[in-house]
């Protein structure tokens, strides 16, 4: 082979310094942030569907909301759940949450108090209860099956839960109208096999993009009435609530960056059958 | 062992003490240092990106101390206080909801018995509380994957094909119907036939494999989706919130007097 | 002794696998009573072992300092970052008026978003250098991955409506069907794997420390 050629601009594309990569892809975050374009966002029909649900159970409907990832997944999950939340307090439903994932607690805990401050007259104890974090993932939905107040004895705010109104009318997971679970891994999964499925509870999912292909044979089963996957599932979710917010405003970042691998992964492909035509060329003229 | 959360009741009957540790913790001056501390540990994770240095390491060391310390409180407050020592010693819960139940010690002890694995000789008397609870758990798994999962997701794969095809609209239902059934199955084919794959076996498992490869690829856009949603959450935090409004946003009011 | 160790473990699962199993098929209200309380019981011996869990942590990490072993002195801040949260942690509980919850919120949360937030560059790059369409095989995987990855977000829909129906056909269909497959293959072998459990073939969780 000739050492000495000097490397071809196809070559060299293919070898292109890694952090070359790293700041188109940071530029690609940062400058949509800075200069948003507001492209259109499209409402799926798995994400209308947990929607409508909400929208339309009767006022004071029991929701059971499980809070189940950490804060490696805050930026999309975290969102989501306010959203969902926020439309929850907004028509008036009576909201259990529970916590499986324990790095995830204080998340909800954020998560209620700012929705405190838009909704001031929301009751701890009356209109919701947030029951925290238990220890034992599939066991604790066994548990909640018996009762809320067994499973945990105390709120997140070590308030007893036996003497709470909510828990008066809504103190089992089959006494739920409808639940919403925020899942990054695979505790969705036992919230259907253990949990809604026995006690005959519709659900819905709202999940991390990683996990959210995963779920849609539960759709398709009916077993899930809904998914709301990743930052674009909570952008929509923000739309039909017409309160636009992080995950709305992160949506042209987030088309710039998919734009940017989109067009490096063909560009790459490209070049890599040039260079196998190159080579085959260079062959075919060095025989 | 001090137990001040218990009197933390609504947010309204907060004590005098409490009231002010929760405005000093929501000062503006915690805020700040909050958010210059926050934005310091995101730039040393992000340091990572161009090598492994020290600074990220110190951040990665601090993180495990950290969580681990903060799981232990949780563990503590949620699980272990209600579940073992209050049913144990009910007068301990000043609130008087517990009862005397006595049968908590039987799995506080096989609880302790994994504990034990930390001593040297011990550790054999985990092996019972593995036995009992990894024993029962399977015994109720067994029906309710049978019921909740296997079956409900085996006639979703086949009870969606429709009997005859009149219009445009079912050819697709069809089409689709038959991508589902033609697909899942032959995804387990390739599963559970280790024997070479060759044949109608072999072909089957192709159709397997192509199926498998699809979803991967959804899988692969989805989780670029994820690592970008979260570049952007932090991008957001440095831009926003840090150099936003405590750099800019505090120079600007320097000049502009607020 | 010998029988403590080896045998009675093995009785003890099948005794408990059998009675939880054929609960299930008993409608009484014992049958219930027994559920909820081995659930309840489950719980607390999880409390303990997830204990166990953050002592054997600690327990790495004290070895590595006792040892001097190489970069002790990370473990050291380890250790330390521990005991200061624990300590105020259970005086104050966690919430996020305290100190706790406050180093939570502007210590915790960052660096562990942060380091998953970082995955963002390496994905990008090594998409760039290894998701080539080499067998006809990968590219399936390109080419669902590609109109996913587009589809799925404004700028697909933006350039054209017909990708983002074809993403979503893509999602409903033929994703599902792969991940139909593999949730009945994991089923099938949950099952399997209950089976062998209970007759006691299965051993691998009773783990070591004999």
């Amino acid at each position: 082979m000739d050492k000495e050629r000097k490397p071809s601009f196809v070559e060299r594309f293919l070898q292109m310094d890694r952090r070359i990569i790293y700041t188109l892809v940071a530029l690609a975050v940062a400058i949509p942030l800075l200069f948003p374009m507001g492209l259109p966002i499209k409402v799926t029909p798995e994400v209308r569907s947990v929607y409508d649900t909400i929208e339309n159970l009767p006022a004071g409907s029991n929701i059971l909301m499980s809070v189940d990832f950490d804060p490696a997944s805050q930026p999309e999950l975290y969102p989501m759940m306010k959203s969902v939340m926020r439309h929850v307090v907004r028509k008036g439903h009576k909201l259990a949450i529970t916590v499986l994932w324990p790095n995830g607690v204080n998340l909800a805990a954020q998560c209620i108090e700012e929705l405190k401050l838009e909704f001031p007259e929301w009751t701890n104890t009356v209109d919701y209860v947030f029951l925290g974090y238990q220890v034992g993932g599939a066991i604790v939905i066994m548990s909640v099956g018996n009762s809320f107040s067994e499973t945990f004895p105390k709120d997140y705010y070590g308030q007893s839960t036996a003497g709470m109104p909510i828990i008066k009318e809504f103190n089992k997971l089959g006494e739920a109208d409808y639940m919403v679970m925020f899942e990054a891994g695979n505790s969705g999964d036992w919230w259907i096999v253990y949990g809604t499925e026995v006690h005959d509870v519709p659900v819905a999912g709202g999940v991390t993009a990683v996990v959210a292909p995963q779920y849609y044979p539960y759709l398709q089963a009916k077993q899930l009435n809904g998914i709301i996957g990743g930052l674009k599932g909570a952008a929509e979710y923000e739309k039909l609530t017409e309160v636009p917010a992080l995950a709305t405003s992160a949506m042209d970042s987030q088309s710039m960056v998919h734009a940017l691998i989109f067009v490096a992964i063909v560009l790459a492909n490209i070049f890599a059958l040039m260079l196998v035509a190159e080579k085959r060329r260079r062959a075919q003229e060095g025989r | 062992m001090l137990n001040l959360a218990i009197l933390l009741q609504a947010e309204s009957e907060l004590l005098p003490w409490q009231q002010s540790m929760a405005d000093f913790f929501f000062s503006d001056g915690m805020v700040t240092l909050g958010t210059w501390i926050a934005a310091g540990l995101t730039l040393f994770m992000f340091s990572f990106v161009y090598k492994d240095n020290p600074l990220f390491r110190f951040g990665e060391h601090l993180y495990l101390g950290i969580s681990a310390g903060y799981l232990m409180s949780l563990y503590f407050f949620n699980n272990m206080k209600p579940k073992f020592f209050y049913p144990l010693m009910p007068f301990l819960d000043v609130s008087g909801d517990t009862t005397l139940n006595l049968w908590v010690l039987i799995p506080g002890i096989l609880g302790l018995f994994i504990i034990f694995r930390l001593i040297p000789g011990w550790g054999w008397l985990s092996r019972i509380t593995f036995a009992f609870y990894i024993g029962g758990f399977t015994g109720i798994t067994l029906p309710k994957v049978l019921n909740g999962l296997l079956l409900p997701q085996f006639y979703a794969t086949i009870d969606r094909i429709p009997y005859m095809v009149t219009s445009w609209d079912e050819l697709v239902l069809l089409i689709n119907a038959l991508v589902l059934f033609v697909g899942a199955l032959s995804v387990l084919v390739y599963f559970f036939f280790s024997v070479e794959h060759r044949g109608f076996v072999g072909g089957v498992s192709r159709v397997g494999i192509y199926t498998l490869m699809i979803a991967f690829g959804a899988s692969f856009g989805y989780t670029i989706m994820a690592r970008v949603s979260l570049l952007i959450g932090r991008m957001q935090f440095l831009m926003f919130d840090w150099i936003g409004e405590e750099i800019v946003g505090r120079i600007a009011v320097l000049f502009h007097g607020g | 002794m010998q029988f403590l160790r080896k045998q009675f473990p093995v009785m003890l699962a099948f005794v408990m696998g059998m009675t939880m199993f054929i609960r299930e098929f008993v409608p009484a209200k014992f049958s219930e009573r027994l559920y909820y309380g081995f659930t309840n019981w489950a719980i607390v011996i999880t409390g303990f072992a997830a204990v166990f869990a953050i002592l054997s942590l600690l327990h790495h990490h004290m070895n590595k300092v006792r040892r001097r072993a190489q970069g002790y002195g990370y473990s050291v801040i380890t250790i330390l970052a521990f005991i200061q949260m624990i300590i105020l942690g259970l005086v104050f509980s966690v919430e996020p008026r305290t100190p706790a919850g406050w180093e939570y919120q502007w210590m915790f949360v960052p660096m562990q978003a942060t380091m998953f937030a970082t995955l963002a560059f390496f994905i990008a790059s090594a998409a760039f250098r290894a998701f080539r369409a080499r067998t006809w095989e990968a590219l399936a995987l390109l080419i669902a991955g590609l109109i996913v990855m587009i589809g799925r977000v404004p700028i697909g829909e933006y350039i054209s409506t017909h990708l983002g129906t074809f993403a979503d056909w893509i999602m409903n269909n033929p994703n599902m069907a792969g991940f139909r497959g593999i949730v009945l293959g994991v089923a099938l072998a949950q099952v399997a794997i209950a089976v062998r459990i209970i007759f006691g073939i299965e051993r691998t969780y009773m783990g070591g420390g004999d």
